[in-house]
């Protein structure tokens, strides 16, 4: 065992991947020989060559078009896209062209594309920086759409994803970058996409987050106990497909449901869960489906503003005593 | 449509009638032809059949003395209008094994739409959870026999019964009182267990002692003649959480607690109050108190105890103590023995303060007299030791001077 | 595949340009009308309200899918437009399930889901359609890709109209096959017109060869309607990627004869133009070549002539008498398993 950090885990991830096929490739800004914007590609230049390791100019479209020939003929790319702000740069090769090649030709290509790329909410970058965005590519059918929370969840649910023979839009916080965890050196570690995980157990309150809120609910969960409020926390851990199965049984124990997320409310993936949660919990649930989100605003530049603006511990547990009264 | 079901004219000279038994319970399920209910003349006693098939609604209660053609009762075309005594007759054992199959709520559960459990017999329509309602269909429960506890009054899970509420027995002219059950909330569960977590994991202890508060008294009413210059409104508990907190500084020892096989010795002074909330008890902590002005305790304690009833303290508010407060006065308590407050080592309680006759000088006099009750851990604190530190209490209020000495 | 020395294949593209066996316009005549006749006989077809959807009509436009594709081998790759029939043809699409596609049937090559823009057949390297102006121009750099990765001499080539010139697709592909000498072929058709605005007023510049420069790659315009010059810069093109020496822009000047879409009144052009271009029209004017350089007798020809018309007569039959899609397949393959 050792204690990696989310962004290790992350490039250790990749590193198995392509140390086991030959096919995996990496592509995006600054991703080879200044090992990641971010310093989530650092080594694998190194070790996999300027063929398997490459810079690109600052062209997301053709970035992900890239990816998506490659990966009709016989490759599996992971590109790169630096912030997900930018994905209205490139949203026509994600949506028109990788979501639709399966389907459309009725399975002769498979998409087996992962596009990494990164959210960086209350970290006061400003609003080009600063969108979680999960819900335009999650509003898609054909492509899979992962935030992990966790370094774990992180080297699992990517080498998943590469394995995966479908479109993957891997999603992962800045912030969380630091966070350590303990991790099976020897384990083929593997994380399903498509299954969520009950991070603390609690029979009072069933609290479902992700990315950069799971945290914050685990800290409002132990709060809450000591006042003998047991709060469930849930992390979908894949957005699309989502495992409602795991999140409506939470809701049959609990009978009460609050949706924690960095993404605004309106049209947002808390409000598909809301959504969910009434249609196949409804006679389980006693007081409505409660969305903790920011405000619908964009987010100006500075921490003082992210702050005031996103849901933290104190907001949690203000929402959770509420629910419970 | 329903059908009515009136007392028929059986003579004549048939002008009313008393009902005296029914046959069919509220609810049931009716075939036409079937016996509901006997009816008495002055004549003769008759059985009244039903004549459609139906769900009985009972409108007139037993012994109740009825004219020809009044309503005695409806047969319903759908059942819902009153709990189906099938599932009294099965006393279902838990909730959860009768929820049913997510997939499945859809179809099965769309008779709970049925206006009539929505409404009450006026017709508003009832506030009740999707879960409460349900439940109270499994049971067999009228919602509108319910009183809800939920914002507004909506009726929610915790209403329901976990078994059927039984009617009163057919005959009684005054209606007995049923046993009611209902859940723990969560925070009467937690305070269950830290009570009972307390008095397992300590060997508690609770010594008395009389307090004369004149001069303390007289210290307040300064103060309150003061009220406009200094803000606030000081009340007997800040005196008296200022009086401990010197208390604790002057007698470390029982500013601590075991853990484990070490006793933790804390640095510094803070003061849990208890404070009553709705449905409860919250231990809010007033921090480092021994460095607090009494306007600043003031202050913060008002703010604690307006946080505590609104159910918006946080974290920290709740964390930290090593001594609690109880005033036992506000509810008219004299002395008790207060439970510690794990895993603090001692919690001092102070009752009503009253005017009683006391001896003074060989004289009996009357002085105002309040009760302390302080409860120890006799695992680190020994009967002496807390003996002294009562007396240390009670020295500081009866001669609040004294605290002047080591005022900085 | 082996790769081949640049000087030498530079030399024998330069002699061999214009020479044509009559193997060879056998083979090129052949495809020529053949997609001749599938966009007659589908306009007719359309023209009758028998054809589900749009027709895009490639009429005109034949010399160029049939120039380009005879460059390629069966392994190198095409992506096309939402005019892609011309090209799905002359890449080696057979017919019939191609038929059956345009008009939506069960049996289709898509099994009907992709229709008239969309059809693909990986085994002859044909990578799809698109229904966005300048979608399939990306993700050739993928094929690309592939083959440095693979280490193999495979070309892609990409079609596209003019009015994808001016996608911002274009820029970034060209930027990156340039920057990274990508194996690629980027043939712009230019017929003028970008759906119903005549590309002049699109652009400053006319030629869409000259961007080459830009890019710092080969840039080439042709007349699209010379089925021999088409082919020979496509094979000049081809062997310079195949060499290492990075993409081409072929611009292949050209006409086509219906509007952007079957039923446009074509308000945005004359007469005398349209009847200027059919003077130039490409398989006549292949035919007369033939003829003229006696490559092959007119019985070959006409032969050739009757089969296209018969064979694409009977697919369209087929097709119109194909069952349509069941419905409930609209769920399946949303997810590769």
């Amino acid at each position: 065992m050792t204690s990696k950090t989310y962004c290790w885990a992350i490039i250790d991830a990749m590193r198995e991947e392509m140390e086991r096929d030959t096919n995996v490739f990496l592509i995006g800004e600054d991703v080879a020989a200044a090992g990641g914007a971010f310093g989530a590609s650092r080594g694998l230049h190194k070790a996999f060559g300027p063929l398997r390791v490459r810079d690109t100019p600052i062209s997301e479209e053709v970035i992900v078009g890239l990816g998506v020939g490659a990966a009709m003929t016989g490759k599996r790319p992971i590109v790169e896209i630096m912030f997900m702000d930018f994905f209205g740069l490139c949203l026509d090769q994600i949506v028109n062209q990788a979501a639709k090649m399966h389907y459309l030709y009725q399975g002769m290509f498979k998409m087996p594309l992962v596009i990494r790329t990164s959210v960086a909410t209350e970290m006061g970058i400003g609003p080009h920086h600063s969108q979680s965005l999960e819900a335009w590519v999650g509003h898609v059918p054909g492509l899979k759409v992962v935030m992990p929370s966790t370094p774990r969840d992180a080297k699992g649910l990517l080498k998943s994803a590469i394995r995966d023979d479908n479109p993957v839009i891997f999603i992962e916080h800045l912030a969380l970058h630091k966070l350590k965890e303990e991790i099976d050196d020897d384990e083929d570690l593997l994380i399903p996409l498509g299954k969520a995980d009950i991070k603390r157990p609690g029979r009072d309150l069933t609290v479902v987050a992700t990315g950069l809120m799971v945290g914050k609910a685990l800290q409002a969960a132990q709060t809450l106990a000591g006042e003998g409020i047991e709060m469930e926390v849930i992390d979908p851990r894949t957005i699309s497909p989502l495992d409602m199965d795991t999140l409506v049984a939470s809701v049959i124990r609990t009978n009460r449901a609050m949706v924690v997320s960095s993404a605004h409310k309106p049209f947002g993936f808390s409000s598909e869960v809301a959504a969910e949660l009434q249609e196949r919990a409804f006679f389980h649930l006693d007081c409505p489906v409660r969305r903790l989100t920011p405000p619908f605003t964009p987010q100006p530049f500075g921490k003082g503003f992210e702050k005031f603006l996103h849901p933290d511990v104190d907001s949690i547990i203000k929402a959770a005593r509420e629910m419970l009264r | 449509m329903s059908h009515a079901v009136t007392i028929p004219k059986l003579g004549l000279t048939m002008e009313e009638a008393t009902l005296v038994e029914w046959h069919v319970q509220d609810g049931e399920r009716v075939e036409k032809g079937q016996t509901l209910l006997t009816i008495e003349t002055e004549k003769i006693m008759f059985d009244v059949e039903a004549e459609a098939s139906g769900w009985l609604q009972r409108v007139a209660a037993v012994d109740s003395l009825l004219k020809v053609g009044d309503l005695a009762a409806h047969l319903h075309e759908a059942p819902g209008h009153h709990a189906p005594s099938a599932s009294l007759d099965q006393a279902p054992p838990s909730a959860p094994a009768q929820a049913p199959m997510p997939g499945a709520a859809a179809p099965a559960d769309t008779r709970l739409h049925a206006a009539s459990l929505t409404t009450t017999t006026a017709g508003e329509r009832l506030l009740a959870s999707p879960v409460a309602r349900r439940l109270a269909h499994e049971r067999g429960i009228a919602l509108h026999q319910l009183k809800g506890s939920g914002p507004g009054g909506v009726i929610l899970k915790r209403d329901i019964p976990t078994a059927s509420v039984k009617p009163p027995a057919e005959g009684l002219s005054v209606a007995a009182v049923a046993t009611q059950r209902r859940p723990l909330t969560p925070m009467r569960r937690a305070i269950s267990q830290r009570m009972m977590h307390s008095l397992s994991s300590t060997a508690q202890m609770t010594g008395f002692g009389r307090i004369d508060m004149a001069a303390v008294t007289a210290w307040r009413a300064t103060l309150l003649a003061h009220e406009s210059g200094l803000g606030v409104r000081i009340t007997f508990t800040d005196l008296v959480l200022k009086v401990c907190a010197c208390a604790l500084l002057d007698i470390p020892e029982i500013n601590a607690y075991i853990e484990g096989d070490e006793v933790v010795q804390l640095g510094e002074v803070n003061i849990g109050l208890a404070v009553s909330v709705d449905g409860g008890l919250l231990v809010p902590v007033l921090k480092q108190v021994d460095r607090l002005s009494l306007v600043d305790i003031c202050q913060a304690r008002k703010a604690l105890v307006d946080k505590a009833r609104a159910s918006r303290l946080t974290r920290e508010d709740l964390e930290g103590g090593s001594f609690t407060l109880s005033n036992f006065g506000s509810y008219g308590g004299d002395f008790e023995t207060p439970i510690l407050n794990s895993p603090q080592s001692a919690l001092l309680g102070i009752g009503r303060i009253t005017d009683e006759p006391v001896v003074r000088e060989g004289q009996i006099v009357i002085r105002p007299m309040m009760m302390m009750s302080l409860t120890f851990d006799h695992r680190l604190i020994d009967g002496a030791l807390a003996g002294r530190f009562r007396a240390r209490v009670r020295d500081l209020l009866e001669q609040p001077a004294l605290m002047a000495a080591t005022l900085r | 595949m082996k790769k081949t020395s640049p000087e030498t294949t530079e030399k024998e593209t330069v002699a061999s340009r214009g020479g044509l066996s009559s193997q060879e316009a056998h083979s090129l005549y052949a495809t020529l009308v053949e997609i001749r006749e599938c966009e007659a006989q589908l306009n007719a077809v359309f023209a009758k309200n028998l054809f589900p959807g749009y027709i895009h009509s490639y009429m005109g436009q034949e010399a160029c899918a049939t120039g380009v594709c005879a460059a390629l081998r069966s392994d190198d790759w095409i992506i096309t437009t939402h005019r892609g029939r011309g090209h799905y043809l002359a890449k080696g699409m057979a017919l019939e399930p191609m038929m059956c596609e345009m008009f939506g049937r069960a049996n289709g090559i898509a099994g009907g889901r992709g229709g008239e823009m969309h059809a693909a057949d990986p085994s002859v390297g044909i990578l799809g359609g698109n229904g966005i102006v300048g979608g399939g121009i990306p993700y050739a750099t993928g094929a690309a890709y592939s083959a440095l990765l693979e280490g193999s001499d495979r070309v892609c080539a990409v079609f596209f109209g003019e009015g994808a010139s001016n996608q911002g697709s274009f820029h970034e592909a060209l930027n990156l096959a340039a920057a990274w000498n990508l194996p690629l072929l980027f043939v712009c058709e230019n017929n003028l017109y970008a759906e119903m605005t005549p590309f002049i007023q699109t652009s400053r510049l006319p030629d869409i060869a000259l961007r080459a420069q830009g890019y710092g790659i080969h840039g080439e315009a042709v007349d699209g309607t010379d089925v021999v010059a088409v082919r020979d810069a496509a094979r000049a093109a081809v062997q310079r990627a195949r060499t290492g020496l990075g993409p081409t822009l072929l611009e292949l000047k050209t006409y086509r004869y219906g509007g952007h879409f079957q039923g446009d009144p074509c308000n945005y052009r004359t007469r005398e133009e349209e009847a200027q271009w059919k003077e130039r029209d490409c398989v006549a004017n292949f035919r007369a070549r033939i003829l003229v350089e006696n490559l092959l007798p007119l019985s070959e020809l006409q032969a050739v002539e009757a089969s296209a018309a018969s064979r694409v007569a009977c697919a369209i039959e087929l097709a119109l008498a194909s069952p349509d899609p069941e419905p409930s397949e609209a769920l399946r393959h949303v997810y590769a398993p």
